[in-house]
C-alpha cells in the first residue's frame, strides 16, 4: 500500500528542485523564441552565477541578497550582451553554425570557471537557514521554500511584463517579424539584448538558486540546468507557463522515481535522466516548427581557392606518406599521442560525412565510440572473444550501427538545433543508463582493449592505425563521390526537392547515420587500443560537444579538416605546457565564439568544394563580365 | 463536379475528393474537389489566400490534410508519402523553387532524376543501377535542351534569377518524366519570351506523352490560352469551374477578382 507520507519528503526536494528547472527553462524558452537561437550555453551561464555567488557571499563575505544581485546582474548582462553580439552573426546564417557558436560559447564559460576554481567540487552552505514551515510532518527548509517562492515570482514577473509592457510586446513581434517591427520605427537590436539579459538573468538566478542543493561544480551545474532542456520540450519551446509546470512536473518525477528506485543500484542512473528522456521522447513524438526563418549559409562568390595541380597533388601525396612513415623516428616518446590522433580522424571523419555531407548535427558521437570501444573489448581481449584484432575492429564498428540507426528516428523528424538537443539527451542518456551497465564499462568502470598481435609495440600501433584512418577517409571520400553523397547533399540543401522528386529520404538519412557510426564505433575501438584500458570518462557526453567544435574550428575540408582537428586535439596537448592543456576546451571555445561574434564566420554544412565550383565556375565569371559590361 | 471528357473516355489523372486543409484553427482549403485528367492543362486560379498552394501542397504530400481522397491515376495515394506520389508519376514545382544552390543547373537536374531512380530502396540509394548515371545525366542534358537551359548548365542556381530557377525546376520534373505535373506559379519572375517560352514546353510535355498539368498561375492571358479547364478558388472554397471563356464570363469570379485581377481579366480579353 502506497502512503503519501513517504513520498512527502521527495515531493518537497522535487517541487524546489523543480522550480529551479522551470526557471532556467524559462529563461531559455524567452530567448529562443525572440531571438531563433537555442543557447545551448545557458546551463554554463548559471554555473557562472553559482561561482561569482560564492566568491562574493563565501570569500568576501557579502550579505547573501547582495550577492544575488551581483551574480544575477553581472551574468545576466555581461552573458547576455555576449550571447547578444554572437546572435547578430548568426541571424543570417544556418542551424549548425548557431548549434556550434552557443556549443563553444558553453566550453568558453564551463573552461573559465575551471581555469578560476580548478575542478575540484565545493559546496555552498544554503544560505537561509532554518525550517520555514512544517507540511504533514515534513520540515520544508527556509532555504526550499525561498526557491519555489522566487521561482513562481519570477515567472509571473515575465509573463505580466510580457502582456503589458511595451518592451514585452516589441519582444514577442520580434519574433514574428524584425523586419516589419523596424519598418514600423523600432531598431530590433535592442529589443534582442534585452530579452538575452533577461534570458541569461533567469539562468543566473537558477544557478544561485540550485547551488546550494548541488554543490559547487562546473560540469554538474551546467548539465543540470540543462535539464531545463526536458521543461523546455515540455513547453514546446513556445509557452512559457507550461514550460515552468514542466520544470516543476519533472522535479518531483524524478524526486519519486529516485525513491522508487532507491534499492535498485542498477537503476539509480534513471531518475535523474528523466529530463532527457522527456525530451528525446518529446521531441520525436512531436516534433516541433523551427522558430524564425532558418537560412541556408550564404555562399561567399568573393572566396578564391587554389586548386593544387594533378602532379603537385600526387607529390603531395608522396611526401605525405614519407612523412608518417618517418614520424615514429621523429617524435621519440610522443609517438602515442600521433596514434591517437590518428584514431580520432577516423571519428572527425565520421563527424563530418554527418555535418559537412549532409548538414545533420550529432551530439552524440562519442557514444558511438564508447559502444565501439566496449564492443571491441568484448570482441577481442582474451577474457572475451578472443577474435583476430581486425576482425573484432570491423565488429566493433558493426556494433555501433545499430545505435546509429537509433539516432536517425530523432534525425528523420527533426532538423537543426531540434536534432542536436535530441543527440545530446542521448549522449548523456548512453552516459548515465548505458556506461554503468556490465555490457559496457560496469562497475569498475574500466575495459581492456589489446593492441594487435602482430603490432605489438607503439610504431607498429602507429603504422596500423594510420592505415586504418587513411582507409576511413578514403571510405567517406568514396562515399561523397558516389550517389550516396550526392544525395545527402542534396538533403543539405534541399531535403524537399529530394522527397517530391521520389526519394525516401528517411532511408537516406539512416544510411548517413548508420555509416557514420559505423566509422565512429571503429574510431572508439582504435582510441581504446592505442590507450590499453578504456573507461566512460574517455566517451563523456561533454567529448561530443568538443568534437564538433573542434572540427568546426578546424576548416572546410572534408578529410583536411578532421586532420587539422585531431591535431589540435591530440598532438598539440603534447607539445604546449600542461597549464595549457588543462583549458583546451577553453581554448577551443574562446576561439570559436571569437571566431563567430568577430568575423561572422559560418559553419559550412556543406564543403569548400562546392563553394570553389561557385568561385571557379567560368560560366560564373563570363556572366559576371557581361554583367560588368552591360 | 464531374471531370471534363476527352474523346468520350474520361482519362484518370489527378482526382480530389472533398480535400479540406486546416492551419490551427484556419480553414485554407474546405471541401475541395477538382480533377485534372491525362492530355490536358487543368488551371486552378483564384485571388491571393485562395488556397491553391496549400491544394499543391495536400495533392503532393507535403501537407496532411484534415479530410479527403487524393486519386492519382485511379490509385487512392491518400495516405502515400510525397516520395511515394512522386514515383507513381507526380511531379511538381514550387512557388520558391526548391533547388540546391550550390550545385549547377546540371546537376540540380541529374539529381533529381537519381532521387528518383534511387527511391526508397536502401540498396539503390547507395548503389546505382549499371550505366544508369550515364543513362541518367543523358535525360537531364535532354530536358536541359528541351527547356532551353544549355547555356546555363554549368552555373552554379546560386547565380540564377528567380525565373531561371523556375526553369530549372520545370526541366527537372521534365527529365523525370512524369505523368502529372503540378506546376506552382511557373510564369512569375519570367520575362515574356521565357513566358512564351515556358507556353510551348508545357505544350509540347502534354501533347508528346500525354502527360496532364495542374497549373496554378496568375498571369491571366497565359492561363487563357494554355488551360482546358478552370477551377477557381477563393477563401479555400471553389467558387467556379469551367473553360477559360465561362470562367471569364462568370460573375463570381469577376467579383472574387475585383480589382488588379480584373484588370487582368480584361487583358486577356483584348
Amino acid at each position: 500500500m502506497l502512503d503519501v507520507r513517504d513520498f512527502l519528503p521527495f515531493i518537497v526536494v522535487g517541487v524546489a528542485a523543480g522550480s529551479v528547472y522551470g526557471l532556467a527553462g524559462l529563461g531559455l524558452t524567452l530567448t529562443y523564441t525572440t531571438t531563433g537561437i537555442f543557447n545551448f550555453a545557458h546551463g554554463a551561464l548559471a554555473a557562472a552565477a553559482a561561482f561569482v555567488f560564492f566568491t562574493v557571499h563565501v570569500d568576501w563575505g557579502w550579505p547573501w541578497p547582495v550577492a544575488l544581485a551581483v551574480a544575477v546582474a553581472g551574468v545576466g548582462v555581461i552573458g547576455g550582451l555576449l550571447v547578444e553580439r554572437m546572435s547578430r552573426s548568426l541571424s543570417t546564417t544556418d542551424a549548425a553554425t548557431a548549434v556550434v557558436a552557443t556549443v563553444g560559447l558553453l566550453l568558453a564559460v564551463q573552461g573559465l570557471i575551471q581555469w578560476r576554481y580548478g575542478t575540484a567540487a565545493r559546496q555552498l552552505a544554503p544560505f537561509l537557514s532554518g525550517t520555514a514551515v512544517h507540511l504533514g510532518g515534513v520540515a520544508v527548509t527556509r532555504q526550499q521554500a525561498a526557491t519555489v517562492l522566487v521561482g513562481a515570482a519570477a515567472t509571473a514577473a515575465v509573463l505580466a511584463f510580457l502582456r503589458f509592457s511595451r518592451l514585452g510586446v516589441q519582444m514577442r513581434a520580434v519574433v514574428g517579424n524584425p523586419d516589419l517591427l523596424a519598418l514600423a520605427g523600432t531598431d530590433p537590436a535592442p529589443v534582442r539584448s534585452a530579452a538575452w539579459i533577461i534570458g541569461s538573468g533567469f539562468a543566473a538566478l537558477s544557478g544561485v538558486l540550485i547551488a546550494p542543493f548541488l554543490g559547487l561544480d562546473a560540469g554538474l551545474l551546467t548539465l543540470l540546468v540543462v535539464q531545463a532542456f526536458g521543461a523546455v520540450a515540455i513547453g514546446r519551446f513556445r509557452s512559457l507557463p507550461l514550460t515552468y509546470a514542466g520544470g516543476v512536473a519533472l522535479g518531483v518525477a524524478a524526486n519519486i522515481l529516485i525513491k522508487q528506485f532507491a534499492d535498485r543500484p542498477a537503476l539509480a542512473g534513471l531518475p535523474s535522466s528523466l529530463p532527457f528522456i522527456v525530451l528525446v521522447v518529446a521531441l520525436v513524438l512531436w516534433p516541433p516548427r523551427a522558430v524564425g526563418r532558418v537560412n541556408a549559409a550564404p555562399v561567399d562568390p568573393e572566396r578564391v581557392v587554389r586548386r593544387f595541380a594533378a602532379r603537385s597533388r600526387w607529390l603531395a601525396v608522396a611526401a605525405g606518406v614519407a612523412a608518417l612513415v618517418a614520424l615514429p623516428h621523429l617524435v621519440g616518446p610522443k609517438l602515442p599521442s600521433y596514434t591517437a590522433a590518428a584514431a580520432l580522424v577516423v571519428m572527425f571523419v565520421s563527424l563530418a560525412l554527418l555535418v559537412r555531407g549532409s548538414g545533420q548535427i550529432s551530439l552524440c558521437h562519442a557514444a558511438f565510440g564508447a559502444v565501439g570501444a566496449t564492443a571491441f573489448s568484448h570482441f577481442a581481449s582474451s577474457s572475451g572473444l578472443g577474435l583476430p584484432w581486425a576482425l573484432a575492429l570491423v565488429l566493433a564498428g558493426a556494433a555501433a550501427v545499430p545505435i546509429g540507426a537509433l539516432v536517425a528516428i530523432p534525425a528523420i523528424r527533426l532538423s537543426g538545433v531540434y536534432l542536436a538537443l535530441a543527440t545530446f539527451g542521448f549522449a548523456i542518456l548512453m552516459e548515465r543508463v548505458a556506461y554503468p551497465t556490465g555490457v559496457m564499462f560496469g562497475a569498475t568502470g574500466s575495459r581492456h582493449a589489446p593492441r594487435p598481435a602482430l603490432a605489438g609495440g607503439d610504431t607498429a600501433l602507429f603504422y596500423v592505425t594510420v592505415a586504418v584512418a587513411v582507409a576511413g577517409c578514403l571510405l567517406v571520400v568514396a562515399v561523397s563521390h558516389t550517389r550516396l553523397g550526392r544525395l545527402l547533399r542534396g538533403l543539405a540543401e534541399s531535403p524537399t526537392a529530394l522527397t517530391t522528386n521520389g526519394l525516401s529520404t528517411n532511408v537516406t538519412r539512416l544510411a548517413a547515420f548508420a555509416a557514420s557510426a559505423f566509422l565512429a564505433g571503429v574510431a572508439g575501438a582504435l582510441l581504446a587500443a592505442a590507450a590499453g584500458n578504456v573507461n566512460g570518462r574517455s566517451f563523456a557526453s561533454f567529448n561530443s560537444l568538443l568534437y564538433l567544435v573542434v572540427l568546426a574550428v578546424a576548416g572546410r575540408r572534408l578529410v583536411r579538416s578532421a586532420v587539422i582537428a585531431a591535431a589540435l586535439l591530440a598532438v598539440a596537448p603534447a607539445y604546449v605546457p600542461d597549464s595549457l592543456v588543462a583549458h583546451q576546451a577553453l581554448l577551443f571555445g574562446l576561439t570559436t565564439v571569437a571566431l563567430i561574434s568577430l568575423r561572422g564566420a559560418s559553419i559550412p554544412t556543406r564543403t569548400s568544394r562546392a563553394e570553389e565550383r561557385l568561385a571557379t565556375s567560368p560560366v560564373r565569371a563570363r556572366l559576371a563580365e557581361q554583367g560588368a559590361s552591360a | 463536379m464531374t471531370a471534363p471528357e476527352v474523346a468520350g473516355a474520361r482519362v484518370a489523372g489527378l482526382e480530389v475528393e472533398e480535400l479540406t486543409v486546416r492551419y490551427g484553427g484556419k480553414t485554407a482549403v474546405d471541401g475541395l474537389s477538382l480533377a485534372a485528367p491525362l492530355g490536358r492543362v487543368t488551371g486552378l486560379i483564384g485571388p491571393n489566400g485562395a488556397g491553391k498552394t496549400t491544394t499543391f501542397g495536400a495533392v503532393s504530400g507535403l501537407v496532411a490534410p484534415a479530410a479527403g481522397t487524393v486519386r492519382l491515376f485511379g490509385q487512392d495515394v491518400s495516405r502515400r508519402s510525397a516520395a511515394a506520389r512522386a514515383r507513381l508519376g507526380l511531379g511538381r514545382t514550387f512557388q520558391q523553387p526548391e533547388l540546391c544552390p550550390s550545385l549547377t543547373v546540371k546537376d540540380n537536374v541529374a539529381l533529381g532524376c537519381e532521387a528518383l531512380a534511387a527511391g526508397g530502396n536502401p540498396w539503390r540509394q547507395i548503389v546505382p543501377r549499371r550505366k544508369e548515371t550515364a543513362r541518367l545525366r543523358e535525360q537531364a542534358a535532354a530536358a536541359l535542351t528541351a527547356c532551353g537551359l544549355t547555356d546555363l548548365a554549368e552555373v552554379p542556381v546560386a547565380a540564377l534569377s528567380v525565373g531561371q530557377r523556375r526553369l530549372v525546376e520545370l526541366a527537372r520534373v521534365h527529365a523525370g518524366g512524369y505523368r502529372m505535373l503540378l506546376l506552382d506559379e511557373p510564369s512569375s519572375g519570367l520575362d515574356p519570351a521565357e513566358t512564351t517560352r515556358f507556353g510551348a514546353i508545357v505544350r509540347q510535355l502534354v501533347a508528346g506523352s500525354g502527360a496532364g498539368v495542374l497549373l496554378v498561375e496568375h498571369d491571366m492571358s497565359l492561363v487563357m490560352e494554355i488551360c482546358d479547364f478552370l477551377y477557381t478558388l477563393d477563401f479555400g472554397q471553389l467558387i467556379f469551374a469551367g473553360t477559360p471563356a465561362e470562367t471569364r464570363a462568370s460573375a463570381a469570379v469577376r467579383a472574387a477578382y475585383l480589382g488588379d485581377g480584373d484588370a487582368a481579366f480584361q487583358a486577356a480579353e483584348h
